[in-house]
C-alpha cells in the first residue's frame, strides 16, 4: 500500500474531518488529527474486538457520538482506518464514498 | 428499587444486575439468603419495547446481552446458537465500553458485518441492547424506541 497517496486522498473526500491509519499492533501509521493518541487508543480497541468476531465479514462500524462528530472504523488489510467526520455530514453517505474509494484503491 | 429478602424481609436495594430474565435475584444484605423471585413488571417494560422493534419486516433479531450474566432475552432466528450471541455479545459490547471510555458522548454504536448491521445501545450500567437489521437507516419509528429505551434507562424506569 502506498500510504502517502492514501493520505492525500482520503483527506479530499468531502465530510472527512479527521483521519487515522492504523497497524494491528496499534501503531500510527499516519494521520490528519489533532489527537492522534486519544483517537488511535479507541479505533485500535474497538477495531481488535470487532475483529475478533470475523476478520473477513467486518466492513464497518460507526459510533455515535453527540456532537454528531461520529467516528468509522474500516478495516484495511491488516490496518484499521479510523475517520472522524464533519458534524454536518451523513454519515450513510461518507461510510459508502469511503468504501467505493477503498475498493477502487485494492 | 426496594425488594424484600424472602426469608429474613430485610430491605434490598437493587439496580438493573440484579434482574434477569424477569427475576429479581440477589443475596440478602443482611442474611445473605439468596432470592429469585419474579418481578413482572420489569418484564413487561423491556418485553413490549423488544416486540415493537422485533415485528418491523427489516429487523432480523433482537436480543439483551447482559456484561456478567450473558444473553438475557434471545428474539434472534435459531440458526444462531446462544454460543454465537454469547460471542457477539461480548465482544461488540467490549468495543463500545472501549471506545466510551474515550469519548463519553458515544451513545450509540453500529457494526456493519457481512451483510448484516447490528445496532447497539447501552441500555444500563452492563446492560445492551442488540438489533440485527438487514438495511439501513433504521425506520425512525425504530429509532425512537432506541431513543425512548436510553431514556427509560436513564430513568430508570426499566426496572
Amino acid at each position: 500500500m502506498i500510504f502517502s497517496e492514501t493520505f492525500l486522498h482520503i483527506s479530499k473526500i468531502e465530510g472527512v474531518d479527521e483521519y487515522i491509519f492504523i497497524d494491528n499492533r496499534g501503531n500510527i501509521a499516519g494521520h490528519d488529527i489533532k489527537d492522534p493518541q486519544m483517537v488511535s487508543g479507541m479505533v485500535f480497541s474497538c477495531g481488535r474486538h470487532i475483529r475478533a468476531i470475523g476478520k473477513d465479514n467486518f466492513k464497518y462500524a460507526v459510533f455515535s457520538r453527540k456532537t454528531k462528530k461520529n467516528i468509522i472504523i474500516f478495516p484495511v488489510g491488516n490496518y484499521f482506518l479510523g475517520v472522524v467526520k464533519h458534524e454536518k455530514t451523513d454519515t450513510l453517505v461518507l461510510v459508502n464514498i469511503i468504501l467505493k474509494f477503498l475498493q477502487e484503491l485494492f | 428499587m426496594i425488594f424484600f429478602c424472602e426469608d429474613c424481609g430485610a430491605k434490598n436495594d437493587l439496580g438493573e444486575a440484579d434482574f434477569n430474565a424477569g427475576k429479581a435475584v440477589f443475596r440478602c444484605c443482611s442474611c445473605q439468603y439468596m432470592n429469585s423471585y419474579p418481578v413482572p413488571g420489569a418484564w413487561n417494560k423491556i418485553d413490549i419495547l423488544l416486540k415493537k422493534i422485533q415485528f418491523h419486516p427489516e429487523i432480523m433479531g433482537i436480543f439483551l446481552y447482559h456484561g456478567k450474566k450473558g444473553i438475557i432475552t434471545n428474539h434472534m432466528p435459531q440458526i444462531l446458537t446462544p454460543a454465537d450471541l454469547e460471542v457477539l455479545g461480548r465482544y461488540l459490547s467490549r468495543s463500545y465500553l472501549a471506545a466510551l471510555s474515550h469519548y463519553s458522548d458515544i451513545h450509540e454504536a453500529m457494526i456493519a458485518i457481512s451483510d448484516k448491521y447490528i445496532t447497539i445501545q447501552r441500555i444500563g450500567l452492563d446492560l445492551f441492547l442488540f438489533v440485527v437489521s438487514t438495511t439501513l437507516p433504521l425506520p425512525e419509528v425504530i429509532k425512537e424506541l432506541l431513543i425512548s429505551a436510553r431514556k427509560k434507562d436513564n430513568g430508570n424506569d426499566f426496572f
